[in-house]
């Protein structure tokens, strides 16, 4: 699927870049914070889904980065895993590893803000959602998330503390 | 004629063989010509998707109950298979509700009434909406390419609003007599230039599909997502059945990224 080129490699290099400035992935940079995380869905890259149509404009047209949308996102949210981020293999393999699919960098528990713009897969525990104007935003300490459905899925943004 | 079809195959496979290195002789026999591929369309089995489609167009509402299996090959070869379930209600000429219990959690509900589109996702109790005046086709094309939503089947959902593949097909066929749970088929098979797609149709004078699979056969693995169709023709449907109305506690979210930030202030980090 190439529906959004441009966006996925704006977001690869996000997610590249925060990397590189956390260093190696490894247990005490998973509780630094959610800053290492850019991409917007935790995939495994190697994941492959059949067409569920015969058209071109479809979803889960073959790309290797794709998996089903919206798995795992609204687990994230709803269950208290803090933790989840000292357990061993989801440390080095990311959330829900081997065949429990999507793989990617670990929620990060601190409550410190992270980069404006950037994008999670799901939110840190203890959120407060927020309406303003009608719109709702996740309050998770002292960073302001917004939830957006976009690529088939919910993707939380950092936002400025919305007025 | 699937025979005829298999006699292609063959063609193609002997001079596959004749052109591979090794083989001292150029190979001179190439690919079927298109007349051939032409007579690869069993008539008979295109017709009966045109009179599914048809048949289609005559229903002024129905509901089906779609059990789904989706398959995703990770790890280079492994195949596994997500299975799913959607309650798909359809009112002519552009009313859509649809409910879909995943084994993943991403259970979700899609309401359209020919003028908004609203995703309701019960897990986290969010609900977006877009504007969408127009066609269910419409609706299911711009939902898909402008935000990824998902729905089941598009092909048959696409169908309500008169779109089919049948100009897509390359090679039909018709498989044989079936059975899908106690209802008697016919089982077709269509190949076009991505996908292979399997139609169970019910013999008699309602021809509608029992049974769906779409096979990607581009893909490693060949993964398929497949989906056995019960139909009702007289669905309960009441004035609120296309009409989303939030659930206490829900929370509205836009569809698609949020305006970017203004300026270049980090909070911290």
């Amino acid at each position: 699927m190439n529906r959004n080129p441009v966006r996925a490699a704006t977001v690869l290099t996000l997610l590249l870049t925060a990397l590189a400035g956390a260093g190696a992935p490894s247990a005490a940079a998973e509780t630094r914070g959610a800053s290492g995380r850019g991409a917007p869905a935790a995939r495994p890259a190697n994941v492959q889904t059949a067409r569920s149509s015969v058209g071109n404009r479809n979803v889960n047209v073959s790309h290797t980065t794709s998996t089903s949308h919206n798995v795992n996102v609204s687990r994230n949210v709803n269950v208290q895993r803090s933790s989840d981020v000292h357990v061993n293999r989801e440390v080095v393999h990311g959330r829900y590893d081997r065949w429990g699919h999507p793989i990617g960098p670990a929620i990060g528990v601190a409550a410190t803000a992270v980069t404006l713009g950037s994008i999670a897969a799901a939110l840190p525990p203890g959120c407060t959602a927020v309406t303003i104007a009608g719109i709702t935003y996740e309050q998770c300490g002292a960073s302001y998330y917004q939830p957006v459905y976009q690529d088939g899925e919910v993707q939380y943004v950092v936002v400025s503390p919305p007025q | 004629m699937w025979k005829r079809i298999k006699e292609c195959a063959s063609i193609l496979v002997f001079a596959a063989l004749l052109a591979s290195p090794g083989i001292a002789h150029a190979a001179t026999r190439q690919a079927p010509a298109p007349s051939a591929q032409e007579a690869a369309i069993d008539p008979e089995a295109k017709d009966a998707l045109l009179r599914m489609r048809d048949y289609f167009k005559s229903l002024p509402e129905f509901a089906v109950r779609e059990d789904i299996t989706h398959e995703q090959v990770i790890d280079g070869d492994l195949k596994v298979q997500k299975l799913s379930n959607a309650d798909v209600i359809v009112r002519r000429p552009n009313e859509l509700q649809i409910t879909v219990t995943a084994d993943d959690g991403s259970d979700h509900a899609i309401y359209f009434d020919g003028k908004t589109l609203t995703m309701y996702l019960p897990a986290s109790n969010y609900f977006a909406q877009m504007d969408s005046p127009g066609t269910i086709g419409a609706a299911l094309d711009a939902a898909d390419a402008s935000y990824g939503v998902e729905f089941p089947t598009p092909d048959l959902l696409r169908m309500v609003s008169g779109l089919d593949f049948a100009n897509d097909i390359i090679a039909a066929g018709d498989v044989g007599a079936s059975r899908v749970g106690d209802t008697d088929c016919e089982h077709y098979a269509y190949r076009t230039a991505d996908v292979d797609v399997q139609l169970w149709i019910q013999s008699g004078d309602r021809p509608i599909p029992r049974r769906l699979v779409i096979t990607s056969k581009k893909l490693a693995g060949h993964p398929e997502y497949a989906a056995t169709l019960t139909w009702d023709a007289a669905p309960d449907i009441d004035a609120t059945t296309f009409t989303f109305a939030p659930p206490a506690g829900a929370k509205k979210i836009l569809f698609g990224a949020p305006p970017r930030p203004r300026g270049t202030a980090t909070p911290g980090q």
